[in-house]
């Protein structure tokens, strides 16, 4: 094909505010638009319906904050870097910001195959007062269940349960102001995900932990490739 | 908004709540005179989908002493949460309260739409009707295509704007900032009406005797008897967004919308678009050229849709297509014409501009016999369909759309019968030209007819819904194909937007009752409750059936009369003359002007490009 010839760049970037609440698919859409407002000299698949070749690290969930997001792009020659940042800097939608660009080998695999885990940040309001210690006892016990089953929705609206277990890489977290605030290292990838939002319930309900539900806040703060 | 997050996460598509698109307009609210809030009631994918939103947005904005917000109707899952949570309506540019604005301005595209204003209002916390608003609340205003037939929202709006919006909103704001609105509420209202193309209900009383219109008169002196729309006068030069707002989420036609013409003089008898957006003007090929440059660069769309009544009819069709297919060859940008004519040309240019054939053409017969075409002045031949459906078999579409009405006037047997054998001959043309059979496709799509104001037809009753609902079953059976694909639209809202576009001032309590019962976006067949509509009805003791069946004569007075479209009532009654013998009139972009007495009432005429005029005005009845 040669395609895998030209030049691939890397973006490293957050999303937030309004943009939390883009989907996926969305974002794919939305990133199409902000390369073509930056007039680079983005390649184009071949065919009846040309559009840019991208390719994201892993999808993030509708309503949760993404602070260090991978992208790749492949140009049609290459651009210095910092020409790149200033074109695509100027021209994103509110709540998407650019924090690096680089070039990655023309050869570099897939994002989305390489990426192993990511880390959250889950802020919620607690109803009762909570100790560090016990905290950190309930953490404790919660990692030493040797399966954690939840269930997930699978098509046509039935349940599936599955064992997260062996996907909660590291589970830590402190107490500020009664409000819990957890750092989760999830597996993520082409062969499944943890997610934080079944992880917090899980550690909720294994505890018996009451929350006040209108302070919930998750971010993803980094996704890493192997 | 407290807790947004939170509240975000729970309900549908968020990103419709949330703003922060790309070109929005945030201004500070300190440094203007005049906040305008745009209420598009319904959702914000169709809301944003509309053309009309994005020119007012950059008109408004453009003024250094105004600024617009937008603001769309919650979806469902939303509005439990912010009745809950007590969370007023509120705007996406600045999440502001709806009542923080001075001028709440809702457009009107779909009577369907109406709950949904007064869904708004309440949301908003402002009191529903307008005469118990005060200087504390904003000033609610409305245009668009429904507000020709203001009368069944009378109650609730305190001003309509009839026709184009573009210039007499600017004026109204300009009278707002000099009379100081907000605080001189009622006489800013007596002003405005002097404005022409503003509407003031509250300023006319309409009285009745054995439950028909006596008269609809003003109740001042110097208020116009009769209030005339506004029409853009040189639309070449008129005021376009060159930097529409794109939004981030998914929408309904989510790419750029060119306007390339406005208007229509094809004169389909039940059509009120051709009729209240006469007269037919076109922009400039060079206009388009270079807004399209600009639209192109400002925006990131990969795809630009050149949006009319009827695109094929602009006079330099081919010509701008092929600079702009130039133009924009290098950015890998497609082109679309949303609006086609059912002609081998329109084919042709489809053809070129089209880089995909998945996406299926629609064609719209509208009648199944050549009969009721010409009542309804199709102007369409079963010869020119078969010749634009073998161009487009031929040009390799295997998917085409036909799109049909019933309950038309004069309707009998045989018209239902030829919807049928019409689609199956379409169908027959496409496979004997080699479509293969598993391939091809004819959707067919059958609405109910619904007699809408200022229209030829609006005399004539609607079908009675019993009829409309046998012969849609009748279709259904008829049309047995694997390969016709058979749509229907539900006749029982068809019998709801029919009572509303000829509904009168008695009206507005069914409305608000029906919205007290819970009626909300009843444009959407998962939404709409036939149910509570006819509980409404028969609480308020309205009579549905005399709006939409009544068959008015020519000389009693309909609740509209007062407002003019600039299309003589002389032409209508000809035109529904013409039609009880199915005769035709040709269009007067062909050269002769039928008579409908818009030109010498604006001191217009057709303006096209590339040097073509019409022959004199005669007006022979
Ligand atoms: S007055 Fe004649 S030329 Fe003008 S829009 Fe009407 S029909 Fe056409």
């Amino acid at each position: 094909m040669g395609v895998e010839r030209l030049p691939r760049y890397r973006m490293l970037y957050s999303k937030d505010g309004p943009a939390r609440f883009i989907s996926h698919l969305d974002l794919v859409r939305t990133f199409e638009r902000v390369i073509r407002r930056a007039d680079i000299p983005a390649a184009f698949s071949m065919g009846f319906n040309p559009h840019l070749i991208f390719s994201f690290a892993a999808p993030l969930q509708v309503g949760i904050g993404g602070e260090s997001e991978y992208l790749d792009i492949l140009l049609k020659n290459e651009v210095p870097p910092e020409e790149l940042y200033a074109s695509i800097g100027s021209v994103l939608s509110e709540g998407i910001c650019l924090k690096g660009i680089w070039q990655a080998p023309d050869d570099s695999p897939a994002l989305m195959s390489v990426v192993e885990w990511a880390e959250y940040k889950v802020k919620v309001g607690l109803e009762e007062q909570l100790s560090a210690g016990a905290l950190e006892g309930y953490i404790d016990s919660f990692l030493k269940q040797p399966e954690i089953i939840v269930g997930r929705k699978a098509k046509k609206g039935r349940v599936k349960s599955i064992d997260i277990r062996p996907g909660i890489y590291d589970l830590g977290g402190f107490i500020k102001d009664n409000t819990l605030i957890l750092q989760m290292k999830l597996k993520t990838g082409s062969n499944g995900s943890v997610r934080p939002g079944e992880t917090l319930d899980a550690f909720l309900e294994h505890n018996s932990l009451a929350v006040r539900p209108v302070e919930i806040d998750i971010v993803r703060t980094g996704v890493f490739l192997r | 908004m407290p807790g947004a997050n939170y509240i975000l996460n729970r309900v549908q598509k968020p990103a419709r709540y949330v703003g922060g698109e790309w070109n929005i307009v945030r201004k500070n609210w300190e440094s203007v005179s005049v906040k305008v809030a745009f209420a598009f009631p319904d959702t914000y994918e169709v809301g944003m989908s509309y053309l009309g939103l994005q020119i007012l947005y950059y008109v408004v904005n453009s003024r250094r002493d105004a600024l617009m917000e937008r603001v769309f109707a919650p979806w469902i899952d939303m509005e439990k949460e912010m009745r809950e949570r007590r969370i007023p309506l509120f705007s996406l540019e600045s999440q502001k309260p709806v009542s923080d604005f001075d001028i709440l301005a809702f457009t009107l595209q779909y009577e369907m739409t109406f709950t949904n204003v007064i869904n708004m209002l309440d949301l908003a916390g402002l009191p529903l009707h307008a005469d118990q608003r005060t200087d504390k609340h904003p000033l609610v205003i409305a245009g668009g295509p429904c507000a020709f037939n203001p009368e069944p929202l009378s109650d609730f709006i305190d001003l309509f704007v009839i026709g184009e919006g573009e210039e007499v909103l600017s004026e109204l704001l300009d009278l707002w900032i000099d009379l100081e609105g907000k605080a001189n509420r009622e006489r800013f209202l007596v002003e405005a009406s002097r404005i022409p193309g503003i509407y003031v209900p509250s300023l006319y009383e309409v009285s009745y005797k054995d439950g028909k219109i006596q008269s609809t008169k003003p109740i001042l002196g110097e208020i116009p008897v009769a209030v005339t729309k506004r029409v853009v006068r040189n639309f070449d030069k008129v005021a376009f967004p060159d930097r529409p707002i794109v939004p981030t989420t998914e929408i309904i036609h989510d790419r750029i919308m060119l306007e390339i013409a406005r208007g229509c003089t094809r004169g389909c008898r039940f059509c009120q678009a051709g009729m209240i957006y006469r007269p037919v003007r076109e922009k400039s090929p060079v206009t388009l050229v270079s807004q399209a440059r600009k639209l192109v660069a400002n925006t990131g769309y990969g795809e630009i849709s050149l949006t009319s009544l009827s695109a094929s009819d602009y006079s330099c069709i081919t010509d701008v297509v092929r600079q702009l297919l130039d133009e924009l060859q290098g950015r890998k940008t497609s082109i679309s014409l949303p609006s086609l004519r059912v002609d081998a040309f329109s084919i042709e240019l489809a053809k070129e501009i089209q880089r995909t054939r998945r996406a299926g053409l629609t064609f719209a017969p509208e009648a199944g016999t050549q009969r009721l075409r010409d009542t309804i002045n199709k102007g369409v031949t079963e010869e020119d369909l078969l010749t634009a459906v073998s161009a487009a078999f031929d040009a390799g579409w295997s998917a085409l759309k036909l799109y049909f009405m019933i309950g038309l006037p004069t309707e009998k047997m045989e018209d239902i019968e030829g919807i049928t054998l019409l689609s199956r001959r379409v169908l027959e043309k496409g496979l004997s030209m080699g479509v293969s059979p598993g391939r091809a496709k004819v959707t067919v799509s059958v609405s109910s007819f619904v007699p809408k104001a200022h229209t030829p037809f609006q005399w004539e009753p609607q079908a009675a819904q019993d009829y409309l609902i046998d012969m849609q079953k009748t279709l259904k059976k008829s049309l047995k194909e694997k390969s016709l694909v058979f749509h229907w639209h539900d006749p029982r809202v068809s019998f709801i937007e029919a009572v509303v576009a000829r509904g009168d001032r008695r009206l507005g309590k069914a409305l608000e009752k029906a919205w007290s019962l819970g009626c909300r976006f009843d444009g959407w067949s998962e939404c709409f409750n036939n149910h509570l509509w006819q509980k409404a009805f028969e609480l308020t003791g309205i009579e549905p059936e005399s709006y939409a069946y009544k068959k008015y004569a020519y000389e009693d007075l309909l609740p509209w009369d007062h407002i003019h479209t600039g299309v003589s009532k002389k032409y209508l009654i000809r035109e529904h003359q013409r039609a009880m013998s199915a005769e035709v009139t040709p269009d007067c972009r062909a050269g002769n002007c039928p008579g409908c007495g818009l030109c010498a009432e604006f001191l217009t005429e057709p303006e096209l490009y590339g040097g073509r005029k019409i022959a004199e005005i005669q007006d022979v009845v």
